[in-house]
C-alpha cells in the first residue's frame, strides 16, 4: 500500500520537520506546504488491520477510549500530525517513539482505526 | 550514558577535594557479613528488603505512637527529569543515600547536606522507551563491597564506584528487544549478584541470572519455564509454548543464610490466553527455592495454576520464624496478586495456610485446606473469542502487587497494602495472537473496575493466628511499600500523595504529611549522628498513573523529629560556565 501523496513507505523515511530526533524522519515531495493525509481512511481492510495493530500496542496506554494516553477516537491532531506523533513520540509525556517499530503505513491504518468509531470493542 | 560528579559552586577545587576526602561513602566497604547481619545493622539500610528476610523492619526506635506527631521534613530534593515516577528503596550506608529514580536513574546523596554527590544518567537507543508498557519505572539498587549496582531498563547490569560514580563493570543481561527490561534491585548474596527480569508481557521465557559481583561474569542462568524434559515440563504442551512462557522473575528474592537457600517469586505466564499453554504451567506464579551458588531449582510452590488474570506471585517472600498451630516453624509468606495471603514451610516448601486478603475473590471456589491447591470457577476463565468476562475479583493488578509488605517480629504482624478491585477480560479470537518479538504478548484486553467506594486498605496481618489484626481503608489504591520500626510506628503512604505515619499495634493515625505527588515507593529508616531519619519517595508513575490523573512529582523527602541539616557551603546547584562566565575586564 501508499501512504501520503502516493509516497512510499521507504520514500517517506526522511525529514518531516527538521526539529525532529534523528530516529525516524521522512520527507515530503511536492510543496512543502501540503499536509500529509491518511491514504487509508474509510478503507475495510486498513481500518481492521489498525485495529490489530492498537490492540497489540497502543490499547496498553489508551485503552478503550483513552486512559494514562489521550483518547485516541476523540483526538484532535491532524492526519499529519498523528502520524508524527506515534513516529516520533511526544517529549515530556510517556508517549515512546513508535518509529522503529511501525511503519508509516501501519500507524495510518491505526489512525484510520481510531477514525472509524468512537471507543475500541473486541 | 553520563556519569556526573557535583562541581560545588562556592567551593575552590582545593576545599573540594577536602570536602570529597572527608565525604561519606568512604567508610569502608559492605562486606558479605554486613549483608548476612544486615538485621542488626540498626543505623543503616543497606539491601532493599532492609535484611534477606526482606522484613524491612527497623530497630530504631526514637521516633514513637507518642511523638511521630513532631515528624517535619529536614531536607528533600528533587529528581528531576521527566516525572515518570519513583517507585525504589533508597538504600543507607555510611551517610549516603542511594537511590533510583524513573529510567533507572541512580542517585547518591549526602545524607547530612541533601546534596548529590553523584549522580547517573543512562541513556537509551531509539525506540527502547516503546518497550516500556508499564511505565519507566525502577525499584533500587545493592551495595557490595565498595560497589553500587543497579540495572539500566534496558537490560544491563552496571557496578559503579560507590565513592564516585564511576563504572566500574557493565554487563549485559539480555537484548532489550526480544522484550527484556529490568528496574528491580539486584539481591546480592556471597560473591553473587542475582538479578531477576520483566517482560512476561511480552513473551519472554523468564529467568534469574547470578553475575560475579567483582567482574561482572555471568556465573549461572536458571530459567523458570522448564525445555522438554526438565522437571515440571509435563506442565506444559507439547509444543513451543514454554519458549514464550513468560514467568518473569522482577522483584527481588529473599535469602536464607543458614541454609542457604534462595527464595524468588515469578510472574504470570505468556500469553493470557490460558488455552495457548495448558496445563499448570510450572513455575509460573510460584516461589521458588534455589541454591545461590548454582541456581539449581530446590524446589517450589504454584499458587495459581494456568493463570489467565495476571496473578503474578512475583510477591518477595518475607522470611517468617513464627509458631503456627502451636508449632515452631521456619516459614515464608506471601502475599499473593491472587488476594490471598499465604504462608508455607521454607524447609520444604510444604503449604501451611492461606487466607483471602479482600473480598469476594471468585477466581476460585476455594484453595484446598491441605495443599492451597485452588479450585477454579471456569466460569471466570476468559475464553478465545467468547466475549468479556466480568467481573473477576481481584482485578488484575491484584489484591496486592509488587509494593513491599513488612513484618514486625515484636507485634507478628505483616503490614501489606491491599486493593478491593475487580476486572473484565476479553480474549481475543483464536489465532488472531501472534508472537513476535518486543511485542505485547496477551491477547486479552481488559477493563479494571471500581467495586464500591474504597479500593485501598493498609492491613495487618496477624501470622500466627492466621487473621486480619486492623485494616485501615483508604479512597484510592494503596501502592505504597511499608516500613516498621522497633519504636512502634508503621510508615507507608497513598496515592494522594500523604506520607502515613501509624501506630502498628493499632493502625491509628498518628501523623501525615503531603508531600505533593502520589507516594508509590517504600520508606526507609536511618540513624544519622544520633537520630532517626525516614525517607520516601514521592511520584505518580507506573501503574497507578493508568487510574489515577494527580499531579505527577519526583521528590525525596526526608523527615526526623528535630532533624538537622547540614549544608556545608555546598549545593544541588552549580553555574553553567558557559552560559555565565566570570566577567573578566
Amino acid at each position: 500500500m501508499l501512504s501520503g501523496r502516493g509516497l512510499s513507505a521507504a520514500t517517506l523515511a526522511l525529514c518531516l520537520f527538521a526539529a525532529l530526533p534523528p530516529a525516524v524522519m521522512w520527507h515530503r515531495s511536492g510543496s512543502a506546504d501540503e499536509a500529509l493525509t491518511d491514504p487509508f481512511l474509510g478503507q475495510p481492510d486498513a481500518i481492521a488491520a489498525g485495529k490489530q495493530t492498537y490492540r497489540s500496542i497502543c490499547y496498553v496506554c489508551h485503552h478503550s477510549a483513552g486512559g494514562r494516553g489521550p483518547n485516541l477516537f476523540a483526538t484532535k491532531l491532524s492526519d499529519e500530525r498523528f502520524l508524527e506523533t506515534v513516529i516520533n513520540g511526544r517529549k515530556g509525556t510517556q508517549m515512546p517513539a513508535f518509529g522503529l517499530r511501525l511503519s508509516p503505513d501501519e500507524v495510518w491504518q491505526v489512525h484510520a482505526f481510531v477514525k472509524s468509531t468512537d471507543h475500541y470493542a473486541n | 550514558m553520563k556519569t556526573t560528579m557535583m562541581r560545588f559552586a562556592i567551593a575552590a577545587s582545593a576545599a573540594l577535594a577536602a570536602v570529597l576526602s572527608a565525604s561519606p561513602g568512604s567508610a569502608g566497604p559492605v562486606t558479605t557479613d554486613d549483608l548476612v547481619k544486615a538485621q542488626d545493622n540498626a543505623g543503616e539500610w543497606v539491601m532493599y528488603g532492609r535484611d534477606y528476610r526482606n522484613w524491612r523492619y527497623s530497630p530504631l526506635a526514637e521516633i514513637t505512637p507518642d511523638n511521630a506527631a513532631k515528624l517535619t521534613p529536614a531536607w528533600a530534593m528533587s529528581t528531576g527529569g521527566q516525572f515518570g515516577g519513583l517507585e525504589a528503596t533508597p538504600l543507607f550506608h555510611a551517610g549516603v543515600l542511594y537511590f533510583t529514580a524513573d529510567y533507572g536513574r541512580v542517585f547518591a546523596v549526602d545524607a547530612k547536606s541533601g546534596n548529590i554527590i553523584w549522580h547517573y544518567e543512562p541513556e537509551y537507543e531509539d525506540g527502547f522507551n516503546a518497550m516500556l508498557c508499564c511505565g519507566p519505572i525502577h525499584r533500587g539498587l545493592a551495595l557490595k563491597g565498595d560497589l553500587v549496582y543497579s540495572m539500566r531498563l534496558d537490560a544491563k547490569l552496571e557496578a559503579f564506584n560507590a565513592a564516585d560514580g564511576k563504572i566500574a563493570w557493565e554487563a549485559k543481561i539480555d537484548e532489550w528487544k526480544n522484550g527484556v527490561t529490568t528496574n528491580s534491585a539486584p539481591l546480592v548474596v556471597g560473591d553473587h549478584v542475582i538479578v531477576g527480569v520483566s517482560g512476561g508481557e511480552y513473551g519472554v521465557r523468564g529467568y534469574l541470572k547470578s553475575f560475579n559481583a567483582k567482574t561482572g561474569a555471568l556465573e549461572w542462568q536458571t530459567y523458570t519455564i522448564p525445555a522438554p524434559g526438565e522437571t515440571g515440563s509435563e506442565t506444559w504442551p507439547k509444543d513451543d509454548s514454554w519458549k514464550t512462557g513468560g514467568g518473569p522473575t522482577w522483584l527481588t528474592g529473599s535469602y536464607d543464610a543458614e541454609t542457604n537457600t534462595l527464595y524468588w517469586g515469578v510472574g504470570n505466564p505468556g500469553s493470557w490466553q490460558f488455552e495457548q499453554h495448558l496445563g499448570d504451567n510450572l513455575w509460573t506464579d510460584s516461589t521458588l527455592a534455589l541454591d545461590p551458588d548454582t541456581g539449581k531449582i530446590k524446589w517450589g510452590y504454584q499458587y495459581t495454576p494456568n493463570d489467565s488474570w495476571d496473578y503474578d506471585a512475583m510477591a518477595t517472600p518475607i522470611l517468617i520464624d513464627t509458631t503456627i498451630d502451636g508449632k515452631a516453624t521456619k516459614t515464608w509468606a506471601v502475599s499473593s496478586r491472587n488476594g490471598y495471603f499465604y504462608v508455607l514451610d521454607r524447609t520444604d516448601g510444604k503449604f501451611l495456610y492461606a487466607i483471602p486478603m479482600v473480598e469476594n475473590i471468585n477466581w476460585t471456589s476455594g484453595l484446598d485446606p491441605k495443599t492451597g491447591k485452588p479450585t477454579i470457577n471456569e466460569a471466570m476463565k476468559p475464553k478465545q473469542g467468547a466475549g468479556q468476562v466480568q467481573p473477576i475479583v481481584p482485578g488484575l493488578e491484584g489484591g496486592t502487587n509488587w509494593f513491599p509488605p513488612a513484618y514486625d517480629p515484636d507485634l507478628g504482624l505483616f503490614f501489606v497494602g491491599v486493593n478491593q478491585w475487580g476486572m473484565g477480560l476479553t480474549s481475543w479470537e483464536k489465532g488472531k495472537l501472534q508472537y513476535k518479538p518486543g511485542d505485547l504478548y496477551m491477547g486479552v484486553d481488559y477493563q479494571m473496575y471500581r467495586m464500591g467506594e474504597t479500593i485501598g486498605h493498609i492491613r495487618a496481618i496477624d501470622v500466627a493466628n492466621k487473621k486480619v489484626a486492623w485494616d485501615v481503608p483508604s479512597p484510592l489504591p494503596v501502592f505504597s511499600g511499608m516500613l516498621v520500626t522497633k519504636g512502634g510506628v508503621l510508615f507507608t503512604g497513598d496515592q494522594r500523595g500523604r506520607f502515613l505515619a501509624l501506630d502498628a499495634k493499632t493502625g491509628k493515625e498518628l501523623w501525615k504529611f503531603q508531600t505533593g505527588s502520589g507516594i508509590n515507593a517504600s520508606p526507609i529508616s536511618y540513624e544519622l549522628d544520633g537520630k532517626q531519619y525516614v525517607a520516601i519517595l514521592s511520584g505518580l508513575g507506573g501503574d497507578p498513573s493508568f487510574y489515577y490523573s494527580a499531579p505527577k512529582g519526583g521528590m525525596l523527602w526526608v523527615f526526623a523529629i528535630d532533624g538537622k541539616v547540614d549544608e556545608g557551603g555546598a549545593y544541588n546547584a552549580e553555574v553553567i560556565e558557559k552560559m555565565l562566565p566570570a566577567f573578566k575586564q
